[in-house]
């Protein structure tokens, strides 16, 4: 017969001093714990409303420019430096941390069209609507003179094209610019050392692929999305839209994969060896998507559209997982995801800067321990139940503006009217006359080799 | 060239000033004259092309003897390519230039009449008829080798002068060969095709770019395949991945070492070498280092591939030891200690058949370890128990008593082992008395049968154990009441319950349990006293004193096999003990049964049951709508009694409801319309990565909350899909996250390093 005994070493609960703090024995007999799923469906549920209580996304704005930001970018290297371009020339640099302009050039005569960093991250190039091209430092100014808007450019380059958008080689000095042709620079020589055609209309965004950093991708007024070859010298390939693209980002941890902000309220997401399938459609916005944004560790997109809200999609999802706006905030014209996945940047056309957390409901600054792993038993929890219809109305739950609110209903009923007019003639024809085309493939009009 | 281009340029300038306002109608006339060229020369070009493509000869521009259409077609040709390009098709023909730039001050046709003076024979072909590299579309860089213009033949001149006279025969001999070769099959000779168009060559050059960048992207495909199966993300990917150190001079540079290595050498590579070898050594000691010769690949594989799967085996059996030993239960290591010895009487049986000899020494063996296995002891405080109560030592007086009580006990024991030398005797005269017998002992002796030995055994132990109680009697005599209690018991004298249950009452639970094992069994006896005594209390029967021999209980729990005959009769009294309470226990319950009947006598529950139903049932009822208002199209007031059937006609009947569940049912009640609160925090459908029901409620039914998980399974369960560094950059994937070929990628873990550095020192 087997004798139980209850014996303890009081070396366990004997405390030689106070401070000594013993594991207390834990029974995790389910007996003496019951109702484990239903406990954990209320914790879920609390932990959903507290999500909502704690979302505060907006944190603060960089007011300075005196016209519309038409540009943004981020350093590649330092969290806390921010770079704006406005519609007047205006190039500012900021300090995140401070919420502070550290530098003003006046870098162009009109628009600021676009800004890169170069591949050492210590001179920044910018263009503008003067058709110039221009290099200046990186690093904040020393003295106070040059806050003051005395900075001079390193180099300028004077160019006989209008240029639209500008970006860097990841590893070589070498930069592509667009606008009436995609165009190859290297260094700081006067002239592109490449010239890539094809097609006669004009591009309105480039972006070098930062992975893989032969492939280079753009937009043109043509509808069409491009990709570039920089080692062969040539496009090599070319996706045709139903409606212009406005800008394309590349993800940064998946090399073949983009995305592309378009002007049908959408952005796409391609795999750049499947073209003809997008991979994802990104749906919500209620206008133009102008300007898209990779978070750092591609799992999600940043889109800034011509509806005044900033939205946040996770990248194998097709709607929105967060939506953005202030009462001010007016037209987007850059979004941006910060090194470290932690906040959103937007420009809008009002003039200021906005800076968001990518979490609405995080807590900033470091955590303790025991809140770190409270967090986290949330956070699974909320995922857990993720499908239970409470948690998830609470979760989805989002207040937005008037405008955005009526555009989306008369856009579901357009939708609606649309597929049930298809539906109608597909039950009024031949079999096969209006075939089922995927979602996804809707708007893809061709690729063209 | 260039100069001459420029001048003619100039030149031709000047004409067209030259000519003035009177000169006018002239020019015109000459331009129609020109358009009339222009229009003969694209004539002629047409036709040449076509015969060109019928023919298949090999034209030289010497085969066009018609000087005028020479001329229109390099007229045609200047219009259409603009002077400058003109140019340098005539391609630097001295005489031609220096004309053009004597003649200044002439208008167009005297260009075209200098450009008639041009002879044909200066002219060079623009027709393409083998394959090169550099393709000038107009030939202007590839000069003709004219074989009948002397060239080859001055060539060979200047051999024969040298002296090479023979080799100039033979260069003369396949010249002649090559140029009958050419006259007699030129049919043979085909053109190759003409460039493709722009337009098509660059879609060419795009797609296969194209197939080419596709190719190479997908390197990425693994890492980026890892990263989105990936339970957890980590950014900033660690990117400080050490390489495997190179030797600096590759695996080349042979040093021999060891004196071995040394003569192989000087076999090999000669003395002088081995020599300088060892001076360099001298020189540069670092080299003997292990660091500076690495380990090959294959090596460092094998030895690391070595390593893992002795480290993997001993974490099995460390696993599987630890497995075991956390196991409490004591049944469970006496059958494992039983099967042991089984398995090894089986053996040992075999080994009996098989080979006579090798089973007496086995069996000596065996009774040898015996015999350690007794002296070795339960009682030197290594137990579990004893620990504890070490541990307790500190604080408890009581544990210190029983721990030195321990020792006391183990110390005789082994004195007694020693003293009782009879029996060791016996056994160690066993093996030799079977030695001095014939083939097979066992055959022989089978009385010394395992049984026996076994009986053996027990006796053995029975007289120990009687042994050791008469002294703790001795010890504890007359000091303790329950002491002595307990020897009567152990004479086999049989207690009264009551009293031993008394006593157990002021036993100390761990006095009892002081004498580990043995004394154990004691303990376990009075347990099932003590659970049999509180049975009989709860029935509340007749307290009986009964007779119990504690011994025989312990019997029967330990070993059933061996039954007393004496024992039966007890153990039947027992039975009967349990029976009764049995028996007392129906009687009370249809007493019980009877209690209540009578204290309920007067509530007719049935009844009230069937009317709550009722109320549930028109609860539950839709309900009709009343529209009725008065004085709607009627009169109304205080004593207006509005008619029944005009307010019939406003009430809307409701519909009928489907039937109630429990309608068929008599004696439940089914609420049917507690579901709706509940309903709202159900989920209605499979969600979408699910497909069956029971897969979902899968992932919902574990709880990962620390209420029902331990700690670690808690942070395992609860961890965050990504992990972000505070401040940290997140760079874009690079290249080195990607697998590079083998030999390169190979990393010598740093406990390898350490074990070749501790090698090679020895």
């Amino acid at each position: 017969m087997k004798v139980k005994v209850l014996s303890r070493n009081p070396d366990r609960y004997f405390r030689e001093t106070k401070n000594d703090i013993h594991k207390v024995p834990r029974n995790y007999d389910p007996a003496l714990h019951p109702f484990e799923m239903q406990r954990e469906y209320v914790r879920a549920l609390n932990a959903t409303k507290l999500e909502r209580v704690f979302a505060k996304p907006f944190l603060g704005c960089f007011d300075g420019h005196s016209d519309v930001v038409s540009c943004l970018n981020k350093h590649p290297d330092q969290l806390s430096w921010l770079y704006s371009g406005a519609a007047d020339g205006m190039v500012k640099q900021w300090n995140i941390p401070l919420r502070k302009c550290v530098r003003t050039m006046q870098a162009h005569e009109g628009y600021v069209r676009g800004m890169t960093f170069t591949e050492d991250s210590e001179t920044l190039i910018t263009i503008g609507d003067d058709k110039n091209i221009r290099f200046w430092s990186s690093k904040p100014p020393e003295s106070s003179s040059e806050e003051d808007g005395d900075v001079l450019p390193k180099h300028s380059i004077i160019t006989k094209y209008q240029l639209s958008s500008i970006s860097h080689h990841a590893k070589k000095n070498l930069f592509a610019t667009c606008g009436d042709a995609c165009l190859l620079w290297e260094g700081e020589r006067n002239e592109p050392i490449n010239k890539f055609e094809w097609g006669a209309d004009t591009m309105n965004c480039v972006r070098f692929n930062p992975s893989q950093c032969n492939v280079l991708g753009g937009c043109a007024s043509d509808r069409s999305i491009l990709l570039y070859d920089i080692r062969g010298g040539s496009p090599i390939r070319k996706v045709v839209l139903s409606l212009r693209s406005n800008s394309i980002c590349w993800n940064p941890m998946e090399p073949f994969v983009f995305v592309a902000a378009n002007e049908d309220y959408n952005s796409y997401m391609f795999d750049m060896r499947r073209l003809k399938n997008p991979l994802n459609v990104f749906k919500d916005h209620v206008s133009a998507v102008i300007d898209v944004d990779f978070s750092p560790t591609g799992k999600e997109i940043v889109t800034g559209s011509y509806d005044k809200t900033i939205r946040i999609f996770e990248v194998d999802k097709g709607h929105s997982r967060e939506v953005y706006h202030t009462k001010r905030m007016q037209r987007l014209t850059s979004v941006l995801y910060t090194m470290d996945n932690k906040y959103i940047i937007s420009g809008s056309d009002e003039m200021n800067i906005r800076i968001w957390k990518a979490k609405a409901w995080e807590k900033l600054g470091t955590l303790k321990t025991r809140e770190r792993n409270a967090l986290n038993y949330n956070e699974s929890l909320k995922e857990k139940f993720a499908h239970f219809p409470q948690i998830k109305r609470i979760a989805r739950h989002r207040h937005v503006p008037r405008h955005v609110y009526h555009a989306k209903k008369e856009l579901q009923t357009i939708r609606d009217s649309k597929k049930r007019k298809e539906d109608n003639r597909r039950q009024h024809t031949k079999r096969g006359v209006v075939p089922h085309v995927p979602e996804r493939q809707k708007n893809v009009v061709s690729e063209q080799e | 060239m260039k100069k001459n281009t420029t001048k003619q340029k100039f030149s031709a300038k000047k004409a067209s000033t030259n000519g003035g306002g009177a000169d006018k109608r002239r020019n015109k006339l000459d331009r129609s004259k020109q358009k009339q060229a222009l229009k003969n020369g694209r004539k002629i070009m047409k036709a040449r092309k076509e015969r060109s493509d019928k023919s298949e000869e090999v034209e030289d521009i010497n085969a066009f003897s018609n000087e005028e259409e020479t001329q229109n077609e390099a007229a045609g040709q200047k219009q259409v390519l603009g002077i400058e390009d003109y140019d340098d098709f005539i391609a630097g023909s001295e005489e031609c230039t220096a004309e053009v730039a004597t003649e200044d001050g002439l208008d167009n046709t005297a260009l075209i009449e200098s450009i008639q003076a041009i002879s044909s024979s200066n002219r060079r072909t623009f027709k393409r008829k083998e394959a090169s590299k550099v393709v000038e579309e107009f030939g202007t860089v590839k000069r003709r080798v004219n074989v009948g213009d002397g060239g080859v033949n001055k060539f060979l001149e200047s051999v024969k002068e040298v002296g090479e006279t023979k080799t100039a025969e033979k260069v003369a001999k396949l010249i002649s060969v090559a140029e009958n070769s050419k006259s007699s099959k030129p049919k043979s000779v085909k053109t190759l095709d003409a460039p493709a168009e722009r337009v098509t060559s660059e879609k060419v050059k795009r797609a296969v770019l194209y197939d080419n960048a596709k190719e190479e992207v997908s390197k990425w495909n693994s890492v980026v395949y890892h990263n989105r199966v990936a339970e957890q993300l980590v950014f900033p990917m660690s990117e400080d991945k050490k390489g495997f150190k190179k030797s600096r001079k590759g695996g080349a540079e042979f040093m021999p070492v060891t004196p071995l290595e040394e003569e192989i050498a000087k076999v090999l590579y000669g003395e002088e070498y081995v020599q300088r070898k060892k001076a360099e050594m001298a020189k540069d000691p670092e080299k003997t280092d292990i660091e500076s010769y690495m380990l090959s690949v294959e090596e460092a594989m094998a030895t690391h591939s070595e390593m893992a799967k002795l480290r993997a085996m001993q974490s099995y059996a460390m696993a599987k030891a630890k497995r075991q030993n956390k196991i409490k239960s004591k049944k469970y290591h006496r059958l494992l200690r039983k099967s042991k010895i089984k398995q090894q009487m089986k053996e040992f049986e075999e080994l009996q058949t098989k080979d006579p000899e090798g089973a007496l020494l086995k069996l000596e063996e065996l009774e040898k370890s015996r015999v350690q296995e007794r002296m070795s002891l339960k009682h030197r405080n290594t137990s579990k128990w004893a620990k504890m109560q070490a541990a307790r030592a500190k604080y408890n007086k009581d544990s210190r008593i029983a721990l030195s009580e321990q020792l006391k006990i183990s110390r005789d024991l082994t004195q007694k082992v020693k003293e009782s030398s009879d029996e060791e005797e016996e056994d160690m005269e066993l093996p030799q008395l079977v030695k001095s017998s014939a083939e097979n002992p066992w055959m022989l002796k089978p009385s010394l049968q395992e049984n026996d030995k076994l009986q053996m055994y027990y006796t053995g132990y029975k007289k120990f154990w009687n042994e050791y109680n008469d002294q703790m009697q001795k010890q504890q005599q007359g000091t303790d009441k329950k002491s002595t209690e307990q020897t009567a018991k152990k004479d086999g004298d049989a207690g009264e319950i009551r009293d031993i249950l008394v006593n157990d009452e002021e036993i100390n639970t761990e006095n009892i349990s002081d004498v580990d094992d043995v004394p154990s069994n004691e303990w376990s006896g009075s347990q099932t006293r003590t659970s049999a005594t509180d049975k009989k209390e709860a029935v509340g029967s007749t307290e009986k004193s009964m007779k119990v021999n504690p011994d025989n209980f312990l019997k029967i729990t330990k070993s059933g096999s061996t039954i007393d005959p004496q024992f039966n009769a007890e153990n039947s009294q027992a039975v009967d003990l349990l029976d009764d309470s049995e028996e007392s226990d129906d009687e009370s319950e249809s007493r019980q049964r009877n209690l209540i009947a009578e204290a309920f006598e007067d509530d007719d529950v049935v009844n009230e049951f069937h009317k709550q139903k009722k109320e549930a049932i028109d609860d539950s009822k839709p309900q009709d709508i009343d529209n009725f208002l008065p004085g709607w199209g009627s009169w109304t007031g205080k004593d207006v009694v509005p008619e029944p059937r005009r307010r019939k006609r406003f009430i809307k009947k409701a519909k009928k409801g489907p039937p109630r569940k429990d309608a068929r049912i008599s004696h439940v009640i089914i609420n049917e319309e507690v579901g709706d609160k509940v309903r709202m925090h159900q989920v209605k459908n499979v969600p979408f990565p699910f497909t069956r029901v029971k897969d979902f409620e899968r992932t919902l039914r574990a709880p990962i909350g620390r209420t029902w998980m331990p700690e670690h399974a808690v942070k395992s369960l609860t961890a965050p899909k990504v992990i972000t560094r505070l401040g940290a950059t997140i760079k874009p994937i690079s290249e080195d996250v990607l697998a590079k070929p083998k030999t390169k990628k190979f990393h010598v873990p740093n406990t390898i390093v350490r074990m070749a550095k501790v090698t090679s020192k020895r």
